[in-house]
């Protein structure tokens, strides 16, 4: 029986391109600690999420766009809680040793909140990629990944999900 | 000039700080609480102080008034935290190349070398900060702070000793402002003090003339001196230079207090070193007392007796006088200190 897999690399291309869009606007928020969007965000059913983007065509590109909006909530509460658990010493001594704020983002805090932020990002990486509900509601039947092409994506983000929150190799 | 005047309020504590930096190494000392490193904090500008003012080689780094705030990454100002402050995630050699940024390549490299062997690092250079021990972790904490040339020292770390601060101060020469518990280390190390309790500078001066003559009853508390007692004075006789002060369960014969008046009250310090232990009422000053513990030191003996008087016996000295029948404290006029 030939097998239809363009679902599946449709879905792989909005995920992945939803997840990278997201991760750089979330690990933003997260750090800029603008909770109360994210917080609003996070609050809104998904039926509503669809309604911002009742377009006809319904194209890719919006099912990204959807995407994004979706995972930021998500990823901007991991990227926040992940920077308030690094320890501010960390940041207070690189601050005195003369690095810009910028530069403490990207040397300091971001590596040390790598793992919450990667966890996360796989997370949501697995739900836009296995998401049913909104396509469905935005596109009727046809556009709808088929559930195989879902389950598969589920595989996928589990593989990734647990490669990403390994357990600690040692203590700190 | 470099002037700190600095207040913030917190809901629990507040500190009011007004003080010139002299050159050299100044002691912040004070008990747990009385906040050395909110101190050190504000000046390296990490937290924001509610108002004041930082002048810096009379450069303006601070003015509340003014609202002029050099962040703390320009104002070149190295600041060790109380904890471990090396990145975990970078190797030693990789955390000082990141203090060396501000240099040119080549400089940075040879910077960075430079700063581990001077501080017996290089064989570790290559380790994580959880595989090295604390000792050495502070000598990388130091040494990359060092690295990036500044221009004044807050130290911050229960772990500094004579040893490191001679050291550091073989390497550079920029003022220092260490937070210490440490009378020991202040006398050592110090040529300025600033004695801190509850958020205020209860005094300063030179380590020797703060315990020589503690200002006020906080300060002899927090130099160490348990016998702090409130009185008030009986007499006083100018003609033979004396004066009797009456204490709550005794009276002491002291010199003659100028510009007091009969009836004052007053605080008076003794050291406990400076009381006289005797096994039989002995002339002058003496009270008879009773022997409540003695505490066992590496070097000395303390005895304390009923009413909070604590003396400080040799071991040879406690060892005569420990089979003693009654106890008398002998208060020499010369030792008592008025505050």
């Amino acid at each position: 029986m030939p097998v239809d897999w363009s679902p599946l690399w449709l879905s792989l291309r909005v995920a992945g391109i939803a997840t990278a869009i997201s991760l750089a606007m979330g690990v933003w928020l997260g750090w800029r600690r603008y909770q109360a969007f994210v917080a609003l965000q996070l609050a809104l059913p998904p039926t509503i999420l669809c309604s911002y983007f009742l377009f006809r065509p319904f194209t890719w590109q919006i099912a990204t766009a959807a995407g994004v909006v979706y995972a930021i909530p998500f990823l901007a509460r991991s990227a926040a809680a992940g920077f308030q658990a690094i320890d501010p010493a960390y940041e207070n001594a690189a601050r005195s040793l003369g690095a810009s704020e910028w530069r403490i983002l990207w040397r300091i805090s971001l590596p040390l909140a790598f793992r919450r932020i990667a966890a996360a990002s796989a997370i949501v990486f697995a739900r836009i990629l296995t998401e049913y509900a909104v396509t469905f509601l935005l596109a009727g039947r046809p556009v709808a990944a088929p559930v195989a092409g879902g389950i598969i994506g589920l595989a996928i983000g589990a593989v990734i999900g647990l490669a990403a929150d390994l357990p600690r190799r040692k203590p700190a | 000039m470099t002037h700190f005047r600095l207040t913030r309020k917190e809901p629990a504590f507040s500190l009011d700080v007004d003080f010139p930096l002299p050159a050299g190494m100044t002691a912040v000392y004070g008990a747990a609480g009385s906040g050395k490193s909110l101190l050190l904090k504000l000046a390296a500008g990490l937290v924001p102080p509610h108002a004041g003012r930082i002048l810096f080689d009379d450069a303006i780094l601070y003015d509340a008034a003014a609202r002029v705030e050099v962040p703390a990454c320009r104002r070149a100002f190295g600041y060790l935290p109380p904890g471990d402050s090396l990145f975990p995630h970078l190797t030693l050699r990789e955390n000082l190349r990141f203090a060396a940024d501000q240099f040119p390549r080549l400089d940075r490299h040879r910077r960075v070398t430079e700063a581990l062997d001077r501080w017996q690092l290089a064989p570790h250079s290559e380790l994580y900060p959880n595989q090295l021990a604390a000792g050495q972790r502070l000598q990388g904490a130091i040494a990359r702070m060092l690295i990036a040339e500044p221009k004044l020292l807050l130290l911050d770390h229960a772990g500094i000793t004579e040893s490191l601060l001679l050291q550091i101060r073989a390497i550079t020469a920029a003022p220092m402002l260490f937070a210490t518990g440490d009378l020991d280390l202040c006398c050592s190390n110090a040529s300025h003090m600033l004695v801190l309790d509850a958020g205020r500078i209860a005094q300063s001066g030179t380590p020797r003339e703060i315990v020589g003559h503690p200002a006020s009853v906080e300060v002899a508390r927090a130099t160490g001196i348990p016998n702090v007692y409130q009185g008030s004075i009986a007499a006083l006789d100018p003609g033979r230079n004396t004066s009797l002060i009456q204490f709550e369960h005794f009276a002491v014969t002291a010199p003659y207090l100028p510009g007091r008046f009969r009836g004052d009250q007053i605080w008076v310090a003794i050291r406990p070193r400076d009381l006289r232990v005797h096994g039989s009422a002995s002339g002058a000053n003496c009270i008879g007392t009773r022997l409540v513990r003695v505490s066992m030191r590496a070097e000395f003996a303390r005895l304390e007796f009923e009413d909070a008087v604590f003396a400080d016996l040799t071991l040879e000295e406690y060892a005569a006088a420990k089979d003693n029948k009654e106890w008398h404290v002998e208060f020499p006029p010369g030792a008592l200190q008025i505050l």
